[in-house]
């Protein structure tokens, strides 16, 4: 089960890398589909639209800081503050949800993007850092049709 | 000066020990002084290095420790959880303390202060605050405000019971905060490791770059060195081999072992012959004697230097004259031996022997002049007193010597004196002395005269011999002379009396009809009693303010300007109208009213300088040449007085001129050289007057502080002449002047070519009719208003000036 989610999640980060990369063939990245900008700070997450449309989504991460944060998105109908707790009780199981991207590490001050296509449904996005989604930092999206 | 009669220890000359002592070349200085810059550039970089090291690692380790500290603050906040846990679970621990540790820590990591440390190596150590990146101070911040959160959650907890409904999830609360803590303490550390890792490779960028930059300097120092030490080396080998002077260095038994080039010229043998050999054996036979006591005293004491004058034979046979300084370097591993630096001194020996001869000897008749006869006369009245001899001065005046003059010429004239010079001398004995006096007057000074009568067969002989025909310019002339005979019996009595009684009786001969001879009686006191009415007239004259100043310009032979004045004398005599210095000087002398005169004269010189001075200032620079007789030289009261004469006046430094003669100098050298360095020290020049006319020894130029240099009239007169070696003599004088920096004043100017022989030889200045004779005042002022400038048309004569 483990074996599996890892090797999603290195094909989802190899995939993410490899649209990075080819968007960034030219000067400033011109993202390909809809944009998502979202504000992470101490200790919050703030996507400016609770609604996206459908396709090749670009959530462009700005950390405000001042910690250092981390950045996962996942797909899940459950509220955002209800999802599945590890057995440290300090952070998600996150064998037990499905990450569809991640930014490891954004320094504060720093911004990052992650491309990743999106069909409708829910998402949540959140710091997994220990203690961090406890403490708030998480917030849900909703991914529309095309209007 | 004759060999033998020089002291091997004589003080070296003041223009020769610079051979000696000074080894600094323009190219060592400037080396030295790029030295100097490197040295001071690679210390600046080494200190710079060291303190920058120094202070590198000692912020290492300040924020090594920081680090640490900041690091365990993630520890003690997982401990003050643990501990808190504990204590609801009843178990004994101390949170508290756990608590005070973190916020003690936080705060001092923010701002600086005391840490209180976990283990115990470094507690109670005093930090400064943690760091001055916005986003570490940013990240502290906010870990100190979870650490108060989080202490008061523990706080919370431990209020509560286990069995409380709210205690879960407290519990909960507190862990997620120790963890907040934990993550926010780590990102702090990560962030000021990763600064400290920054500062740490500029640490290393900036020491590599300081080292570069230190090597570069100490090679470049090192190169230099090697550079400066080869160059010295070439500059001595140059300096040796280029110069005229001689330089030898034997060893202690007088054997070359070193001779630079120069020999060729001095001694015609080049080094190779002379190595291995004696240098002794170039000296002549009568000086190597003394050369021996030279190579003796040289060995002395080591470093010692001494000076010696000798001659050499030259291999064409001629002798030289040198003057050498001996340096002991015996002890210098590098030249081990005696150095002799030697220079030849030939042309200024003959120089001076030639203007001695002329001092002493009368040029045209080569009898003794004046000078001599006035020191044999001197020396013969000193004896007579001791061995009651008999002395006898004869005057001699030629009769009708004029007439041959005007008719025949001044060339006829002279030949005739000759030959009358040639007479005299025949009907003389040769221990009787002959002398030239001037113009047509000669003198015969009989030491041991056994009678009156034998002084008269003299003067018998003598009009005899001169009454027959001479033959001059294939022509018979006839002349005759007038004898004045005055005795001197071993009496008291003055040198300048037994020449005046002379005089006075050869006048007697004159009168009486001339062609004969008179012996001076005591009656024949007429003259001298006209000698005490004119020094009463003097006295009175100076008291009635008869005298007054004539201005002779001085001229700049480069361009004709007026460069100064000479101030002289004249007596407006009541009844016989201006009196000329000639009229008045030589009893002003005898008498002593030379002293108050010569202080008129000084005084009333620089007055008028200063008011020429106030009223055309373009003429500031204008000098004010005024004579100083050999009496005012001997005034104790000299200094103070010119001092008081140039505080009232005020003028420039410099632009007063003291002249005196050579034969000042000779009364005491001592006093006298005090005294004109200290009319120097005051600001005035000094001037040597009628240079060449006196004892003529050029030590006098270089043991008094002369400035000024003139030129007697009697060597420009000759100048111009075919067969005269007036042009030789004055061309070597402005030469020695030009080597002693003395500027140099031709007296006596009368004709062109006159001036332009001095301009082509060099002379600065002149004076003389040509340009003008001795002005009054108003005369001269009309010069300064019109800025008159000097027969620009002589003056236009090709010259060596541009």
């Amino acid at each position: 089960m483990r074996r599996i989610r890892k090797k999603s999640r290195a094909l989802l980060t190899a995939g993410a890398v490899l649209f990075s990369l080819f968007g960034c063939t030219g000067h400033p990245p011109a993202p390909p589909g809809p944009v998502l900008e979202v504000k992470v700070k101490d200790f919050k997450i703030e996507p400016s639209l609770p609604t996206i449309e459908n396709g090749l989504v670009t959530l462009r991460v700005h950390n405000e800081g001042p910690a250092t944060h981390e950045f996962v998105l996942i797909r899940s109908d459950l509220p955002a503050d209800e999802l599945p707790i590890a057995a440290d009780g300090l952070s998600v199981d996150e064998d037990r949800v499905v990450p569809l991207g991640e930014l490891t590490e954004v320094e504060a001050g720093a911004s990052d993007a992650l491309t990743v296509a999106l069909t409708r449904g829910r998402y949540v996005l959140f710091c997994n850092l220990e203690g961090h989604y406890l403490t708030g930092m998480y917030a849900s999206i909703e991914v529309i049709d095309d209007v | 000066m004759s060999e033998g009669t020089w002291e091997p220890n004589r003080t070296p000359r003041a223009d020769r020990p610079s051979t000696v002592r000074r080894t600094s070349f323009l190219g060592e200085r400037r080396t030295d002084r790029r030295f100097r810059w490197i040295l001071t550039s690679y210390l600046i970089v080494t200190a710079v290095i060291i303190s920058y090291t120094a202070g590198a690692i000692a912020d290492q380790r300040g924020s090594a420790l920081i680090i640490n500290i900041a690091a365990r603050q993630r520890a003690l906040a997982e401990r003050y959880v643990k501990d808190v846990v504990l204590v609801t679970d009843g178990i004994q621990a101390d949170p508290l303390d756990d608590a005070e540790q973190l916020l003690t820590n936080a705060h001092a990591l923010l701002v600086g202060g005391d840490v209180i440390a976990v283990h115990g190596a470094d507690a109670e150590v005093v930090i400064p605050p943690g760091s001055d990146d916005p986003a570490v101070i940013a990240k502290l911040e906010q870990e100190q405000k979870l650490i108060e959160r989080l202490t008061e959650i523990g706080h919370d907890v431990m209020q509560l019971d286990a069995s409380d409904p709210m205690f879960d999830d407290k519990l909960l609360d507190l862990r997620v905060a120790g963890a907040l803590v934990t993550s926010v303490s780590n990102d702090a550390v990560g962030k000021m490791t990763q600064d400290a890792e920054a500062a740490f490779s500029r640490l290393v960028l900036i020491g590599i770059a300081l080292g570069i930059i230190g090597a570069i300097a100490a090679i470049t120092m090192g190169v230099l060195m090697r550079r400066a030490g080869t160059q010295r080396a070439s500059q001595f080998r140059s300096l040796v081999h280029n110069a005229s002077d001689l330089i030898t260095v034997v060893d202690a038994s007088g054997i070359i072992k070193y001779q630079s080039p120069s020999s060729e010229q001095l001694v015609g043998i080049g080094p190779d012959r002379l190595v291995g050999s004696y240098l002794r054996d170039l000296v002549l036979p009568d000086d190597r004697e003394y050369f021996d006591a030279l190579l003796v005293n040289g060995q002395a004491g080591s470093g010692a230097v001494l000076t010696g004058e000798f001659r050499v034979r030259h291999a064409d046979g001629s002798s030289r004259y040198v003057d050498t300084i001996v340096s002991n370097l015996t002890a210098d591993a590098t030249v081990g031996g005696l150095v002799f630096n030697t220079r030849d001194m030939t042309d200024r020996r003959m120089l001076e022997e030639q203007l001695e001869h002329r001092a002493f000897f009368d040029s045209l008749t080569g009898l003794p002049n004046r000078a001599v006869f006035r020191d044999r006369l001197d020396h013969a009245i000193a004896r007579s007193a001791r061995d009651s001899d008999v002395l006898v001065v004869l005057l001699l005046d030629l009769d009708r010597f004029k007439f041959v003059n005007d008719s025949l010429g001044h060339d006829a004239g002279d030949e005739l004196l000759v030959a009358v010079g040639g007479r005299i001398q025949d009907c003389s004995r040769s221990s009787d002395t002959v002398a030239r006096l001037g113009g047509d007057e000669f003198a015969i000074l009989i030491e041991d005269a056994a009678s009156e009568e034998a002084a008269v067969a003299l003067a018998e002989r003598l009009l005899e011999a001169l009454t027959s025909p001479f033959e001059v310019r294939g022509r018979e002339v006839f002349i005759g002379a007038s004898i004045g005979v005055a005795l001197h019996t071993g009496e008291s009595g003055q040198p300048d009396e037994l020449i005046r009684n002379a005089d006075t009786a050869m006048y007697a001969a004159k009168g009486a009809g001339k062609g004969r001879w008179v012996v001076f009686q005591p009656a024949m006191h007429q003259r001298t009693l006209e000698f005490f009415e004119v020094q009463a007239d003097l006295q009175r004259a100076l008291v009635r303010g008869e005298f007054v100043l004539h201005y002779q310009p001085i001229v700049d032979l480069a361009n004709g300007k007026l460069q100064g004045v000479e101030a002289l004398v004249r007596w407006r005599h009541p009844t016989q109208g201006l009196v000329m210095p000639g009229g008045f000087i030589p009893v002003a002398e005898e008498t002593g009213m030379i002293v108050p005169l010569g202080v008129w004269v000084l005084g009333e010189a620089c007055r008028q300088a200063r008011e020429w001075r106030d009223r055309y200032p373009e003429t500031s620079a204008m000098s004010m040449s005024v004579n100083l007789s050999m009496r005012q030289l001997l005034e104790p009261d000299l200094v103070p007085r010119v001092a008081e004469v140039l505080a009232e006046s005020h003028l420039e430094h410099g632009q007063l001129i003291l002249e005196i003669t050579e034969g000042s100098l000779l009364q005491d050298v001592g006093e006298t050289a005090e005294k004109l360095s200290a009319l120097k020290d005051l600001g005035a020049r000094l001037a040597l007057d009628d240079f060449g006319t006196g004892s003529s020894s050029l030590g006098h130029l270089r043991h008094f502080p002369i400035d000024v240099l003139k030129i007697d009239k009697s060597f420009v007169d000759g100048l111009g002449d075919e067969g005269s070696d007036a042009s030789a003599l004055v061309r070597a004088i402005i030469e020695l002047a030009r080597t002693l920096h003395l500027t140099t004043v031709g007296e006596g100017i009368e004709s062109a070519e006159q001036l332009t022989e001095l301009r082509l030889a060099g002379c600065d200045l002149g004076q003389g009719y040509l340009f003008a004779r001795p002005l009054a005042r108003d005369g001269l002022e009309k010069m300064l208003r019109t800025g008159y400038v000097f027969l620009p048309s002589a003056l236009e004569a090709p010259s060596r000036f541009p």
